[in-house]
């Protein structure tokens, strides 16, 4: 069983060590990165695009079925606009995109973006609710594991991480369903109309995403702990925990911070996944059914919300880091 | 009474354990310090000096094995308080600064914030009460524009005023003893002697007894009341400076004295002391000076040389003290 994993998580060590660098103003900073976000942007929809049109089968045909008609399958064509030649119909797609028009749905016939901003929210509140969990998993047990470094509690917190960091999201979900819904009906089984139908996912979503912010915090936390600053902070006469908290913790935030960040985009996917599992109804489910229909403008228009939703997301998150530490203003 | 004891350091010893092996930092030493006196503890790098200080606030790192001996401060002897009332006098009664100020600030903290955590933990002040506390602490350690300056990161001053940053966070409570380790051994010149200047001015207008540990005799020749040199994690002479300048008594301390520039040596091929400081792991048998002394005898290399009072107030641990060296070009 492949485990949901990013080839970030074996090497977020680098952005331990701050760099040094000249201090750029805010604003260029924010002009660079808007550029890059930018060219991503433009870069998204052609991958996108490139991709469907790579898959093989036509998808007229495979929505109207192998033996209809063939002024059925020729009409479909031309609505889909797959019967004109591909440069034309990329330059379509791109203009339409940047007018955010991704069409209506074969199934439904409603629109496209219509149908993504209605599911959206569910996703993003699933995915938000996650990441709290995981923080709420991580901080407090990677303090601890740092501050009480190679005894019982810390190598507690290794072996949590280990098995949190083994257990695909998907796996912990339906023994959470299976625990927690159905042999002890604490959480509803299905659907998704209040927070109370969060709780599970999220925290099968935490768990997992947790176990690996769980060994940047300690980390981070040792390498701030020897730092002068806390003998400074102890001289002065501080209570231990406002010198963990308040003094080590602050510092080791910002590489956990920024990794959590990155990581938020894999928390979509995740999301997107656990939706499956839990029946709620989100975009990863809308994508997914689109799938199964073959449902084109919906399968398109989805993916390319949720990339773009990932960029913006990376994009603020870099934002925020250069915000929070003035000493690491660097391209 | 003249003659109350502020801090009173006795037979103090401490070991480091490294790769399983046993290194003595300091190997019994004693120290006294009165009430708003100006000590100087004078001594080349890796004799003791920072591992002594750190000692009078507990803040020894994890791998320091042994710690015996007495500190004892206003007759409580430190090293047996509980951690709560230890803490208590940190930053209160006893406070310190260090040798690099940039690294011993936080990074992510306001300066002012920093300074102000003292003064709340300790003092109980309000938010409001403790940043105009802040800003007369400022403006008393020579930062202009103390409003400006608590809003400030660290990283935004430069090394001379974050010092002052460190000094003003250092005596926010009215310490009566701040240990000051190498505060300007990262400074300019011209800087080393305003920072000088500003904890001297401390020192007289509130009676704050400072320890003053540094490597350099020169820089405590017109600072220091009392001045202790040491060696090995020993002190070897301890006398008021005026008597360690005119009649240094330890042949290190005259050869220490000897290698300092000055107007009248002007023309003079200056002196250095042969040989270096012994490595703590191999520290040599009877007086750890022997093998770099020129007056050295079997005796010395036999028999630890013990701290003896000389005359009031000067203290020497030399078989010979005051003997003449003769100098061999």
């Amino acid at each position: 069983m492949a485990s949901v994993s990013s080839p970030l998580e074996s090497g977020p060590t680098v952005f331990l060590s701050g760099q040094k660098g000249l201090r750029i103003p805010f604003f260029i900073l924010l002009l660079r990165k808007s550029i890059r976000l930018f060219l991503t942007m433009l870069l998204i929809p052609t991958v996108v695009f490139f991709v469907l049109r790579i898959i093989p089968g036509d998808p007229a045909l495979v929505v109207a079925g192998f033996d209809a008609p063939p002024e059925v399958v020729e009409n479909l064509r031309s609505k889909l606009g797959t019967n004109r030649p591909p440069l034309e119909q990329y330059e379509e797609w791109i203009l339409s995109v940047a007018q955010l028009e991704f069409g209506t749905s074969l199934i439904s016939n409603e629109p496209v973006l219509k149908l993504i901003l209605d599911r959206f929210p569910l996703t993003l509140s699933l995915a938000v609710a996650g990441m709290l969990c995981a923080l709420l998993i991580a901080i407090p047990l990677g303090v601890m594991s740092a501050v009480r470094r190679w005894t019982l509690w810390d190598y507690g917190g290794m072996v949590f991480s280990q098995i949190g960091i083994s257990l695909p999201s998907f796996w912990l979900g339906i023994i959470l369903l299976l625990l927690f819904a159905v042999k002890y009906p604490l959480f509803p089984l299905f659907g998704g109309d209040s927070p109370w139908h969060l709780v599970l996912p999220s925290v099968a979503l935490g768990i997992n995403r947790g176990a690996v912010l769980l060994r940047l915090v300690r980390t981070a936390m040792i390498e701030e702990l020897g730092k002068e600053y806390i003998i400074t902070a102890r001289s002065k006469g501080l209570p231990e925990l406002v010198v963990r908290y308040r003094h080590a913790l602050r510092n080791a935030l910002l590489p956990v911070l920024t990794i959590a960040g990155i990581q938020f985009g894999y928390m979509l996917g995740g999301a997107i996944i656990l939706e499956q599992v839990f029946s709620l109804p989100g975009l990863g489910r809308l994508i997914l059914s689109a799938v199964f229909q073959r449902d084109f403008p919906v399968i398109q228009g989805g993916t390319l919300f949720v990339a773009a939703v990932f960029s913006l997301v990376n994009f603020l998150v870099d934002l925020l880091y250069s915000l929070v530490n003035p000493r690491i203003r660097v391209g | 009474m003249g003659t109350e004891v502020l801090l009173e350091i006795k037979d103090l010893s401490v070991e480091f354990t490294a790769h399983q092996r046993k290194i003595p930092a300091v190997r019994g030493i004693d120290l006294t310090i009165l009430p708003g006196q100006f000590h100087a503890l004078v001594g080349e790098s890796g004799a003791g000096k920072t591992v002594t200080s750190l000692s009078i606030l507990r803040l020894l790192p994890s791998n320091v094995t042994s710690l015996r001996g007495s500190i004892k401060f206003n007759d409580h002897d430190l090293l047996q308080l509980s951690e709560e009332v230890m803490r208590n006098l940190r930053g209160r009664e006893i406070s310190m600064i260090f040798q690099e100020p940039a690294k011993y600030l936080n990074p992510s903290l306001k300066a002012g914030v920093q300074v102000m955590e003292a003064i709340r933990y300790h003092m109980g002040y309000s938010e409001k009460a403790a940043r105009e506390r802040v800003c007369e602490l400022f403006e008393k350690v020579g930062l202009s524009d103390p409003e400006l300056a608590f809003d400030r990161y660290p990283h935004e001053f430069s090394v001379g005023m974050k010092q002052r940053v460190m000094i003003a966070m250092a005596i926010s409570c009215n310490p009566s003893l701040l240990i000051a380790d190498e505060p300007t051994t990262s400074l300019d010149v011209g800087v080393q002697r305003q920072i000088i200047h500003l904890l001297l001015d401390l020192q007289r207008s509130s009676k704050m007894a400072i320890l003053y540990i540094t490597h350099d005799l020169g820089i405590v020749r017109y600072a220091a009341d009392v001045i202790s040199i040491m060696y090995a994690g020993k002190i070897i002479e301890s006398a008021p400076k005026d008597l360690l300048f005119t009649s240094p008594l330890h042949p290190y301390t005259r050869l220490l004295l000897a290698s300092i520039p000055s107007r009248e040596k002007r023309g003079t091929r200056l002196q250095g002391i042969p040989g270096t400081v012994p490595n703590p792991e191999d520290i040599p048998p009877g007086c750890a000076f022997h093998p770099r002394c020129p007056l050295a005898q079997q005796k010395c290399k036999e028999n630890v040389p013990p701290l003896v009072r000389i005359e009031a107030g000067h203290r020497c641990a030399c078989f010979f003290p005051g003997k003449e060296i003769r100098s061999n070009p």
